[in-house]
């Protein structure tokens, strides 16, 4: 009766044990003349058996045992002999001893067990037992059974405590998230961890060699495969990051690490490697940095809204700043109106109500007294009157309902008349004309350009008011006709010559001189509606030149 | 014979200011701006000085001025503004700086003469009680 077949020693045993053929055996067991000898001899042999063996006879009283036996017993050659295993050990032990001996005599079949047996100092102790049937080397041939026994507690022990090991090391990879994978040095996968079949869904075998690319992403594959084979050529670690299609169909980022081992002779024997899903790590990495991007985004977008906002702000203060500017201009021209129409009303209306209070208090009113105050009277009216003209011309062009109508015009008569009128109102002035180079006729709005030259002289006569010289020049040059109006007047502060053309606006030289700051404004707008321009050179106590600068024409030059 | 000076840049008015005051029994002398003024002042030594504010070459305030600083011999001459523009700041100022009265245009004839004589009365009470005796 076998008690414990099992035994993973048994194939190493067996050779061993096979006995040796019986007649060399035998023979050379004859050669000792005496039992005694016979004895001796087999003693010595098992002496020197490394393993501990016993010999029983046919009543399984213990006959023999060497030294290596007797410390495992625990009793020495003249206790053992002649007792049995029920003198000594446990009788649940002796039992089992007792049924592999029964066994072993009827059958003649070796045994080879495994048991675990209270050692010397009751330590257990695993012990591979074989037993042989033998027969007594003398006549009767009595049976007898030898045992032999291997301590493999040691063995055992290691050999659990390697499998404990390896299950630890297991069971760490198995709960470890990353699966390991192996490679030969050429870069053949030889072995992938069980997390390959949960995370791919296909078996693990498959993986091997080049097996695993089949789950790549194929949009991946190649530089995968490049990656990969720099490491296995350069012996350089791998990190890298690619997509694996997982058991459900979708892809998954995974990052695959490996490391070589090297040989003492510094060759690579394999690669280690460890397979980590980041699908979610890196999906959230992406997120965040296109959160950090919608970000950035927003801000620069906030930025450029802050700068817009800033530019119309800046804009609508540019605005405001120039309608305050033009708020006050408009105030500074009410105040010239102002300043303007009270002087020059003032002035005529003091003189009509000085002549009618005359003409009440005198005591001696004759009728060319009379006539002459009511010449003063009609004087000062019509000065009134030109004033309001004046301003309701200047109404026109701020209403912008000033226009002319031209027509062929005889220009140099023109300027003979208003200088005669000129020289007709102010006798003190010598008043000079050279026109005789512009063109017989021009295109003009006579009665506006009267006007015109009428501003224009009387100013030359008013800013001059010690008398003088005037002169009226004209050139013709690139289709246009420049009439100059000099004289040797007052002049004008260079600070206040840009303004002179400006409504209400009077040069601060021009202080004590009766005038509406009318008269240049409307010309220059005359002049303009023309096509030309009227421009002004002046120099403080020196005088003033006006140019009126007019376009003529091809038809004008060919009349002169 | 109380001497007037009347300074205006207009001549109708200046011509209305001598008939009146003519009328009233004063001795009237003319001058169309602030300078001839200031030199009929020194040549004729008017009693009174009757004078436009605004007026070219050198208008009324410019012409007291000349006379505070340049010639204080004068500054006792009694100086009656005629202003068309009744621009209270610019009376005070005046005022301030010597002018003794501001009459506004138009003028009230009578108003002036009224104040030209009182102003003469004055002088030729005080020509009496100053005169050697």
């Amino acid at each position: 009766m076998v008690l414990r077949t099992h035994c993973p020693s048994a194939a190493a045993v067996r050779p061993r044990a096979r006995p040796a053929p019986a007649g060399r055996a035998i023979a050379a067991l004859r050669k000792p003349a005496t039992e005694e000898a016979a004895w001796q001899l087999l003693d010595n042999l098992f002496r020197c058996a490394r393993h501990p063996t016993t010999v029983k006879d046919a009543a399984f009283r213990y006959i023999y045992a060497n030294e290596q036996a007797q410390r495992l017993l625990g009793r020495g050659l003249t206790e053992l002999l002649g007792t049995t295993d029920y003198d000594a050990l446990p009788r649940g032990q002796a039992d089992r001893i007792r049924a592999a001996d029964i066994q072993v005599l009827h059958s003649g079949e070796e045994q080879l067990f495994e048991q675990i047996c209270a050692g010397p100092g009751g330590k257990p102790i695993t012990i591979v037992t074989h037993k042989r049937r033998a027969a007594m080397p003398h006549d009767d041939a009595e049976p007898i059974v030898i045992t032999e026994m291997t301590d493999v507690t040691d063995l055992r022990t290691a050999e659990r405590v390697l499998r404990e090991r390896e299950e630890h090391l297991r069971s760490l990879i198995q709960l470890h998230p990353q699966t390991p994978w192996v490679a030969d040095a050429s870069g053949q996968v030889v072995e992938v961890g069980p997390g390959w079949a949960q995370l791919s869904g296909r078996p693990l075998p498959e993986a091997n060699g080049t097996g695993w690319e089949e789950s790549v992403h194929p949009d991946d594959l190649w530089w995968v495969r490049e990656n990969w084979a720099e490491s296995v050529e350069t012996g350089t670690p791998l990190d890298i990051e690619f997509r694996i299609r997982a058991r459900t169909g979708d892809y998954r980022w995974h990052r695959s690490r490996a490391q070589p081992k090297v040989s003492e002779g510094g060759a690579i024997e394999r690669w280690y490697g460890l397979l980590e899903d980041i699908h979610d790590r890196r999906l959230a990495l992406e997120a965040f940095v296109e959160h950090e991007q919608s970000l950035r985004l927003h801000r620069n977008e906030l930025e450029k809204l802050v700068t817009e906002r800033t530019a119309e702000l800046n804009q609508k203060n540019i605005e405001l700043n120039r309608l305050l500017e033009h708020e006050r201009e408009v105030n500074a021209l009410q105040r010239r109106f102002v300043v303007m129409t009270s002087h020059e009303f003032r002035t005529p209306l003091t003189v009509i109500d000085a002549a009618a209070q005359r003409l009440t208090r005198t005591t001696s009113a004759t009728p060319d007294y009379l006539t002459d105050k009511a010449a003063k009277i009609r004087e000062a009216v019509a000065r009134m009157v030109g004033v309001m003209e004046s301003i309701l011309a200047a109404g026109r062009l701020e209403t912008g309902t000033l226009s002319i109508t031209t027509a062929p015009c005889p220009i140099r008569d023109l300027i003979e008349d208003c200088a005669a009128r000129a020289r007709e109102i102010s006798p003190a002035h010598h008043i000079h004309v050279d026109v005789a180079r512009l063109p017989d006729m021009m295109r003009l709005d006579r009665e506006a350009m009267e006007g015109v030259f009428t501003n224009l002289l009387s100013n030359a006569v008013k800013y001059m008011p010690q008398g003088g010289e005037i002169g009226i020049l004209a050139d013709l040059s690139e289709g246009r006709a420049a009439i100059r109006i000099i004289d040797q007047g007052i002049g004008i502060d260079a600070e206040d010559v840009p303004r002179i053309f400006d409504p209400y606006f009077r040069a601060r030289s021009a202080r004590g001189i009766a005038g509406t700051g009318i008269g240049l404004n409307i010309a220059r707008e005359i002049v303009k509606l023309h096509g030309g321009s009227i421009e002004v050179s002046s120099a403080i106590g020196k005088g003033t030149t006006m140019y009126v600068i007019l376009p003529v024409d091809d038809n004008s030059v060919a009349v002169n | 014979m109380i001497k007037v000076l009347c300074i205006d840049d207009e001549a109708d008015i200046r011509q209305l200011l001598v008939e009146e005051l003519s009328e009233a029994g004063l001795s009237v002398i003319e001058a169309e701006n602030g300078e001839e003024g200031l030199r009929k002042i020194i040549s004729e030594w008017p009693d009174i000085v009757i004078c436009d504010v605004s007026m070219p070459v050198m208008n009324g305030h410019e012409l007291m001025a000349e006379i505070q600083i340049n010639h204080p011999e004068f500054s006792n001459i009694p100086f009656i503004m005629l202003t068309a523009m009744a621009d209270r700041q610019n009376m005070i100022m005046g005022l301030e700086s010597g002018v003794d009265d501001y009459i506004t245009k138009p003028l009230d004839l009578e108003l002036l003469v009224a104040k030209v004589r009182g102003c003469a009365n004055r002088i030729q009470n005080s020509r009496i009680v100053n005169a050697p005796r």
